[in-house]
């Protein structure tokens, strides 16, 4: 794009081959790439293995409503990882914002969104509360929250004296598992296939134009939008809606869940890499002492990540109580692992700085098709447990590569 | 273990001066070091006898400590040129260990202490007499007793460092280092963080173990520091050795003179400038407290003005206090301080960089690495970084505003990059200043301040930041840079402060010489 000086020497059949791989680059990243790739070997691998069972619209419609649980809080403990922070406390703080939302929804006679609010207060509760021993008293977010692992679940059992609450009424299970029939499905993705399309277009063509018009001008040389990139985001829409459709399609259309997810997904997004507030987050998680340099407001950036954390809290406790139709003493056990490790297979780095919400997501979804993939397959859940386990150590083998690769 | 060795008795006792036929106890010949294509040191020699102290003095950057690294093992054998020899022996030390084991022990000039370890434990880390796998605490304290005696400190080898005070703490260090049989002891920049009290007690302590026959390196930037303790001064300069003064209290003129080199006074053609009678930060009486030692002040009632569209160079060599101020003036220093600070015209309690930076003051720090860029993000994230708010509305970024405010100051500063969203990372040193430059030029600031700007920048990209500096003031903005480069301070200033253990110690108006100024940084009076 920019005007200087990349010395033009030996154009060679190299360049331009560098030059395709840039532009793949720029639509798709490596690591998305290589995700899709692990996605389509392992997809195809469950589906010969288990005679046809995993590739079917109802499995993969079941696999999408397993991981939205997953996929809402690896969301978020993404927000804190890019910060450097860490949240060990999910499990216990998602059991028990279930707890509150099972005890509302079956004692009293609560219309389903004062329940469904009151979980979420609850949430936003916990991640003040351990935010603001993060931000206020200084503690490491590690101790913290190793201290709300322990405790929230504690609150929870004490509560329930480790009984399960419910059964939910069937509105409540409907938050999560019902579907938007299919026929209203297809529209939905059409008209997000349609404003989807329509905005990379527009964009690309008003970027283009207002290049075109600079390099008249001779501001800057930046040459327009090459219509590979259109096409190759264009593509990169519609093969995922397009799967999408025959999935809804196939079965009951599309589940409540996901549409959870959606939401969080594409919310969390703009609000990490389109505003101030999420450039904040980024630079703090980078370099904190810059960040503070330059005027980040570093105890209020974590304090937010914090609440939105407990938000998240509630949604998924909400979700849990939905799917399991109650609340189950043993209920989000170790699903703060299961984020983290989402996170970082989804190319969210510990160290902070690096990674997206989207990734994280993307890390929930895989680690679900391999469990899913699994039990089909009937592999023991020892033996999963150490393929998983095996998976986390590649994903970050895998980062550590590319890493020391692009730093040369 | 090696045996437990008293200061009396120790091995190395030679009398004082040593016999012309003894041989040299530290010889070094043609000593020389380069860093990438860089030289730091080329073709040194000298030699030290037994029971003397040779003071090395030489501007920051002339060489000395790549030669003292050299000689403690932190470069091993190999990386370097030339020869070292020890009592006539030719030696070779591949680490610090190596060298420790010979005698010649380096204190470096940042100390590190573990301050919740005890004394014992600190002076002989590294070292710790043991018994098996376990620490052998009754020799361990029997040891530090014996040295802490031998300099005049009596202290419990129990109790925690943190109780030390800055001499005590370089104190132990030593003289945990000289229980080692040590001969040739390097001390560099010992004095940059000790009181006149403090640093007067070392100096006898040095004398003592020159009694003894100990070989004492001095590296200083400060003549009364050499006057006092070396029989000989060697002057190093852009990695060379240039003078030699066989004798105590040699003329300082001259030992200045020698540190500066040859005239080179000329004048660069500066485009005339403007300055209005505006004052844009004003700074009466600021005294500036050590963040550990509270007692301890190391800015002491410093006062200043910066005018709109001036360029006020602050020079002073390393500890003389300029980063201190500058650091208060943005509001991050841990210390405290008192005095009164205005900016344009009104009261300003600088407190965080927030608030700085909302006072329309910019700090370009001197640490690239650890307060500056953001690495693995684009140049465009690193530029918006202290000025979001202009290119964006409601804490929404307006993408295409901000990508051309980025490409404007790239384009504007010449920044050599292919574009916006690449990596800052993969630019040179010069590059990355410049972005950064550029962050800051982006809060239009009134009062930029810098620090050491164009450390580990090369010559062509320095003399563009110049150039973007002095444009910069010309658009009236109050320039205060902090540089213990001779050429940058005379390159830029229209006047200059110059700063000696934490005071001001000369005011140039115009365009300074280097002999005034290090004259003046060295306290040479």
């Amino acid at each position: 794009m920019s005007q200087t000086t990349l010395p033009s020497t030996a154009e060679s059949n190299n360049s331009l081959r560098k030059q395709a791989r840039m532009e793949l680059g720029a639509v798709m990243s490596r690591r998305t790439l290589i995700f899709v790739g692990v996605f389509v070997v392992l997809a195809v691998l469950f589906h010969l293995q288990s005679n046809g069972l995993f590739l079917t619209p109802r499995n993969l419609s079941l696999m999408l409503r397993q991981s939205a649980i997953l996929a809402v809080v690896a969301a978020g403990v993404a927000i804190l990882m890019t910060m450097s922070e860490i949240d060990l406390s999910i499990g216990s703080a998602v059991f028990l914002c279930g707890v509150v939302s099972a005890e509302l929804a079956t004692q009293g006679n609560l219309p389903l969104i004062v329940v469904v609010l009151a979980a979420l207060g609850t949430g936003v509760l916990l991640g003040a509360v351990q935010g603001a021993w993060v931000v206020f008293l200084g503690i490491p977010s590690f101790i913290a929250t190793l201290a709300g692992l322990l405790a929230f679940r504690g609150i929870g059992l004490l509560w329930t004296n480790a009984a399960t609450i419910g059964p939910v009424s069937p509105e409540f299970t409907a938050l999560s598992e019902s579907y938007i029939p299919p026929g209203i499905s297809y529209v939905i993705i059409a008209i997000a296939l349609a404003f989807g399309v329509g905005f990379i277009v527009i964009r690309d063509r008003r970027k283009s134009a207002k290049r075109r018009m600079e390099a008249r001008e001779g501001i800057l040389a930046r040459p327009p939008v090459p219509m590979g990139r259109t096409i190759g985001e264009i593509a990169l829409l519609v093969v995922p809606l397009g799967i999408l459709a025959w999935i809804v399609g196939g079965f009951l259309g599309i589940p409540m869940a996901l549409v959870w997810v959606v939401i969080i997904v594409i919310a969390l997004s703009v609000l990490m890499l389109r505003t101030t507030y999420g450039r904040g987050a980024y630079l703090l998680g980078a370099n904190r002492e810059a960040a503070i340099y330059s005027g980040v407001n570093v105890k209020r950036t974590v304090f937010i990540g914090f609440i939105i954390m407990g938000a998240l809290y509630g949604v998924a406790g909400v979700l849990l109580t939905a799917r399991l139709g109650s609340s189950t003493p043993g209920a989000g056990e170790f699903l703060e692992l299961d984020a983290i490790a989402a996170a970082v297979i989804g190319g969210v780095s510990l160290r902070g700085g690096v990674g997206k919400v989207a990734g994280a997501v993307m890390g929930a979804v895989l680690l679900t098709t391999i469990n899913n993939g699994m039990s089909i397959l009937n592999i023991s859940s020892f033996s999963q447990a150490i393929i998983k386990g095996l998976i986390l150590i590649a994903a970050l083998g895998v980062d550590a590569y590319i890493l020391r690769r692009s730093s040369r | 273990m090696s045996k437990i060795e008293t200061p009396s008795g120790a091995g190395t006792s030679a009398p004082l001066g040593g016999a012309p036929s003894e041989p040299d106890l530290l010889r070094v010949e043609n000593a020389g070091k380069s860093f990438g294509g860089a030289i730091a040191l080329h073709n040194v020699s000298f030699s030290l006898r037994i029971g003397r102290a040779l003071g090395i003095i030489g501007e920051n950057g002339a060489g000395k400590s790549t030669l003292m690294k050299i000689l403690g093992g932190v470069y091993p054998a190999g990386s370097y040129e030339g020869d070292v020899y020890l009592r006539g022996e030719k030696v070779r030390f591949r680490n610090v260990q190596e060298a420790r084991a010979a005698g010649v022990v380096l204190v470096p000039q940042e100390l590190h202490i573990a301050p919740e370890l005890s004394i014992a434990e600190n002076m002989f880390a590294g070292a710790l007499p043991s018994r098996g796998a376990f620490v052998d605490s009754e020799t361990l304290e029997l040891r530090a007793h014996t040295w802490l005696s031998f300099f005049g400190l009596e202290l419990d080898p129990w109790l925690p460092a943190s109780i030390l005070s800055p001499s005590e703490q370089r104190l132990i260090l030593i003289a945990g280092a000289l229980s080692q049989e040590a001969r040739v002891l390097i001390l560099d920049e010992p004095t940059a963080s000790l009181s006149d009290g403090e640093a007067q007690s070392l100096f006898a302590h040095v004398a003592k173990l020159r009694n003894k026959g100990i070989g004492v390196l001095f590296i200083s930037h400060r003549l009364d520091d050499i006057a006092q303790v070396c029989d000989e001064v060697l002057v190093m300069r852009n990695g060379e050795s240039v003078a030699f003064f066989p004798e105590r209290n040699a003329p300082r003129g001259e030992i200045v003179q020698a540190m500066i080199g040859r005239g080179q006074d000329e004048n660069v053609d500066r485009a005339p400038r403007d300055i209005g009678d505006k004052v844009a930060l004003n700074v009466a009486a600021l005294s500036v407290a050590d963040p550990v030692d509270k007692s301890r002040i190391r800015v002491d009632k410093v006062s200043f003005d910066v005018r709109a569209g001036e360029i006020v160079g602050l020079f002073g060599l390393v500890g003389a206090g300029r980063t201190e101020i500058l650091r208060t003036l943005f509001g991050t220093w841990p210390g405290g301080f008192e005095g009164t600070i205005e900016v344009d015209g009104a009261p300003y309690r600088p407190s965080t960089p927030r608030a700085a930076i909302r006072r329309r003051v910019a700090m370009l720090t001197e640490d690239r690495k650890q307060t500056g860029i953001f690495s693995g993000h684009s140049l465009m994230s690193n530029i918006d970084a202290a000025a979001p708010s202009q290119v964006s509305r409601y804490g929404f970024f307006d993408s295409s505003k901000d990508l051309d405010r980025a490409l404007g100051i790239i384009k504007s500063l010449d920044v050599r990059a292919r574009s916006a969203s690449q990596s800052i990372e993969t630019l040179s040193g010069g590059n990355q200043q410049k972005v950064l430059l550029g962050r800051w030029l982006a809060t239009n600031p009134h009062v930029l301040l810098l620090d050491e700007p164009t450390a580990g920048v090369d010559v062509g990209a320095r003399e563009e930041i110049y150039l973007q500096i002095e444009e910069l003031a010309r658009a009236g903005c109050a320039v205060l840079l902090v540089s213990s480069d001779l050429d940058e301070i005379m390159r830029m200033s229209d006047r200059t402060l110059v700063m000696y253990k934490g005071r001001i110690t000369a005011t140039i108006q115009g365009r300074p010489t280097r002999h005034a100024l290090m004259t003046a940084a060295t306290g040479g009076q």
